[in-house]
């Protein structure tokens, strides 16, 4: 499982209306912004291409949404 | 005690990194809020993790440092990974070493610092004394201050007059700096971190970079989420968490690379990617140590490497070759490669970096934006203090060889010590110079800053060494116990990080200084004090009469001036200003360099040049592609040890872990050492995971308990170097690259068995 941080640019004053209906997506947590344009999600996707394909649909289908930019990738190894 | 799952790290690791972009984590917004309230200070320092050399603030309050953020005017972007966010937690660690331990009776017990400083001295005189200088050794670090290594440097060759002088990067980076040399004339890096931000295609090497190297990585993917048609290419055994974003991942058999390579060079010749007119202008071809050979020569020799016979050597895709080739070379797209230990720590790891600049002499991608070589760096400070500070056995400072006698003559002037003074032949490098405490040759040696006890590759011999009754180990550390400073017979408390002032010189030639933030805990010393001390104690308090670091500081601006590192004008006032400057800076006008060998940029680049580029660093002015075959490791697997042995590093540790497993998000996080094998190989090994192996090369033995994974190759095990308590380097080779003496950490035989 592939773990990621990612900064979510919004329009302004839209992130706390992005933040909500993010929470109900699975394997997202919003875990923080600045109230105005920016969200701090860790976001957790099978791949990489699972979490590149998340992060365009966001973009494409939530008009709020201005990008995705990652900060951090990580992986959940089996053991 | 709180467990902290790998999962849970990686979400913390993830949400701080997030947190970070939008200003700070909770704790240092509420920070900085108190900042105003309370008066509190924030002082800019650098991170004292990897080489990347993260930009950061320290916030102190009460004497204390409480919290750090990243520095956005930096080149991190104000990013930091979780083991940078959590460096405060090293400073106040139960285990800092608070104050001098002399060995008595097998015991080492408090000591004043007048005694422990009394008895290293007197022990040092002694040996000198009777066995001549080269009886003594220092043993430093990439982690040590520049001002703290140019002291130990210089008082070991100017002053006793040995130069038994080497430091861990001989471990890490040896290979990388030859690679240079030989093929550049001079060491470091051409390119920099914003290359990548430049990069159409990024060829990672030999690096976990998202473990090793996570804000590099975080750049990397950056780059491939908003660059149009970004490919990554990564060559490693492992699939490793960087192996994620690549558009190609190449698994090859371990230390098999160098036929790869050789390929990628015959496919980019055989389909007419090549430059013809950048080799004409600017590329030389040499064999062995002779530049004199052609392109012709190069041709023919690259005819038998094609990707179907490499392919065959590696145990790699022959398709996947080409693939990379082609991307690689593609015109108009800009290529740039980064690789570290991978490539570094073998025994063919110097013309494994060869080979990596033949792909970009031979295209022309170099020296403009996105197309450079770039070695990345394992420690903070291995470049900037070590690498060109010249505190190897072989260097003297900035680009000078021990071994030339203008440079001699040159420092010695410098040094103003009469000529004759440094001796021209150089000392043992690292693996010899422990093989001769071994020997009972050197018989007082003086650890700084690392932790050797751990780190040396066939480990458990080197430890005897030091454990020999007739041979005298000094290792000034900030924690003890470590695997070293168990077997020492005194530890000096040294100032850790944030406890002291200095300048740190990371991957990219960017130098920065780390300011004093609060006083050393307990009784520490910072280095750079107590080499001064030990310097008057053994006579040679002249060579180093400095009251302050900026005092050294202020002495290497005039040994680096007219050097092709000239950064004579990073005077300390633009150093405390700047966030950064990269080097050549000759005046205290000059805005630093972007890119070597670079018209307009590089000052040591006529401004008439009549070409973009000037390889200034050898005589002809030329890069050299040099005809290096494909060459096994030293040591296969055979019937005897079947599996291949390679080690290397997790993202929640940082060497050998000394600061890591003082973090409490990070002590119960993947610090074990697992033999992490695919899951056919345990399948006929008849282990699951959880269960114990005994792992057995030709040095040694070692129980591990079992990672199944299918991020191993099959027939490869890895072990990650950082637990104290099951080392990978018990099991390690130390067969050397003959040019750079670098270690084979890398690969090995080994045999697995069910525990």
């Amino acid at each position: 499982m592939l773990i990621a941080g990612v900064v979510i640019e919004t329009l302004p004053g839209r992130a706390p209306q992005v933040a909500l209906r993010l929470t109900s997506r699975a394997g997202v947590r919003v875990e923080g912004g600045d109230g105005d344009r920016r969200l701090a999600v860790v976001v957790s996707a099978p791949s990489g291409g699972e979490l590149e394909r998340w992060a365009e649909e966001l973009v494409r289908d939530d008009e709020a949404v201005l990008g995705v930019f990652p900060t951090y990738v990580g992986e959940d190894g089996g053991q | 005690m709180t467990t902290f799952s790998r999962r849970s790290f990686l979400e913390a690791s993830a949400a701080a990194s997030a947190l970070a972009a939008l200003g700070g984590m909770p704790g240092v917004r509420q920070a900085m809020a108190a900042t105003v309230a309370g008066g509190e200070k924030w002082v800019k320092s650098v991170c004292r993790y990897c080489g990347t050399g993260c930009g950061l603030f320290i916030g102190v309050k009460d004497g204390k440092v409480f919290a750090v953020k990243g520095d956005k005017d930096n080149h991190n972007a104000g990013f930091l990974c979780l083991k940078g966010f959590l460096l405060p937690q090293i400073l106040t660690a139960p285990d800092r070493c608070l104050h001098p331990l002399v060995r008595k009776e097998g015991k080492l017990v408090r000591a004043s610092w007048e005694e422990a400083m009394s008895l290293v001295a007197s022990k040092f005189k002694e040996a000198i004394e009777k066995h001549g200088p080269d009886s003594v050794a220092f043993y430093g670090s990439g982690q040590g201050l520049t001002e703290e290594t140019y002291c130990a440097n210089k008082l070991f060759k100017a002053g006793i007059r040995t130069n038994n002088v080497e430091g861990n990067p001989r471990l890490c980076m040896a290979s990388a700096v030859a690679g240079y040399v030989t093929t550049y004339g001079k060491d470091e890096p051409m390119g920099l971190y914003e290359d990548i931000d430049h990069a159409d295609v990024i060829l990672l090497i030999g690096s976990n970079t998202a473990e090793a190297h996570p804000i590099v990585f975080q750049r990397v993917v950056r780059r491939k989420e908003t660059g149009r048609g970004v490919k990554v290419i990564v060559l490693d055994p492992r699939f490793t968490p960087t192996s994620r974003i690549a558009d190609l991942h190449i698994s090859f058999t371990p230390g098999n690379d160098l036929a790869i390579l050789n390929a990628m060079a015959h496919v980019l010749v055989k389909e007419g990617m090549v430059d013809e007119g950048f080799i004409a202008k600017h590329v030389a071809f040499g064999e062995g140590t002779e530049v004199n050979k052609g392109f012709e020569d190069y041709k023919a020799f690259l005819a038998e490497y094609t990707p179907e016979k490499a392919a065959a050597i590696a145990g790699c895709r022959p398709e996947d070759i080409v693939t990379a080739a082609r991307w690689f070379g593609e015109r108009g797209k800009a290529a740039t490669s980064m690789w570290t230990m991978g490539l570094n720590q073998r025994t063919k790891g110097v013309w494994a970096n060869n080979l990596v600049h033949n792909l970009h002499l031979i295209t022309g991608k170099i020296g403009t934006p996105g197309n450079t070589p770039f070695s990345l760096t394992g420690q903070p400070n291995a470049c900037g203090g070590v690498r060109d500070g010249g505190a190897l056995s072989h260097l003297l400072p900035y680009g000078r060889l021990v071994a030339n006698d203008v440079h001699r003559a040159e420092m010695e002037k410098l040094w103003g010590v009469p000529e004759g003074t440094l001796k021209p032949k150089p000392g043992l490098s690292t693996v010899d110079m422990f093989r001769a405490l071994e020997a009972g040759d050197i018989k007082c040696m003086y650890i700084m800053c690392t932790n050797p006890g751990q780190s040396l590759p066939n480990v458990n011999r080197y430890r005897k060494a030091m454990e020999r009754a007739d041979a005298f180990v000094v290792v000034a550390e900030a924690f003890h116990p470590t695997r070293t400073s168990e077997l020492a017979d005194v530890v000096l408390p040294a100032a850790l990080w944030a406890e002291k002032e200095g300048v740190y010189g990371c991957a990219e030639r960017r130098y920065q200084l780390l300011e004093q933030a609060i006083p050393p805990a307990g009784e520490a010393r910072p280095d750079f004090a107590i080499l001064c001390d030990l310097a008057a104690r053994l006579g040679h308090g002249k060579l180093l009469p400095f009251k302050t670091p900026a005092d050294v500081w202020a002495e290497i601006l005039t040994i680096c001036k007219g050097t092709v590192y000239d950064f004579s004008g990073m005077t300390r006032e633009r150093l405390k200003e700047a966030h950064g400057l990269l080097w050549p800076l000759p005046t205290q006008g000059h805005p630093g360099t972007k890119r070597r060998y670079v018209k307009g940029d590089d000052p040591m680049v006529p401004a008439d040049h009549p070409d973009r580029i000037l390889f200034y660093g050898r005589p002809d002015k030329k890069a050299v592609v040099w005809l290096r075959p494909q060459r096994p490791p030293e040591e296969v697997p055979d019937t005897e040890f079947p599996f291949f042995l390679t080690t290397g590093r997790e993202i929640e540790h940082w060497h050998t872990a000394t600061m890591t497993r003082n973090c409490k998000e990070l002590a119960n996080t993947n610090l074990e050492s697992m033999a992490q094998l695919h899951p056919n190989d345990a399948k006929k090994l008849g282990v699951r995971a959880g269960q114990s192996v005994r792992l057995t090369s030709r040095r040694g033995s070692q129980v591990f308990r079992v990672k199944v994974t299918d991020n191993s190759k099959e027939g490869v095990v890895f072990i990650h170097m950082h637990d104290p308590d099951r080392m990978c380097n018990v099991l390690t080779i130390d067969a050397v690259d003959p040019v750079s003496r670098q270690p084979e950490f890398k690969v090995c035989g080994v045999r697995v068995e069910k525990a």
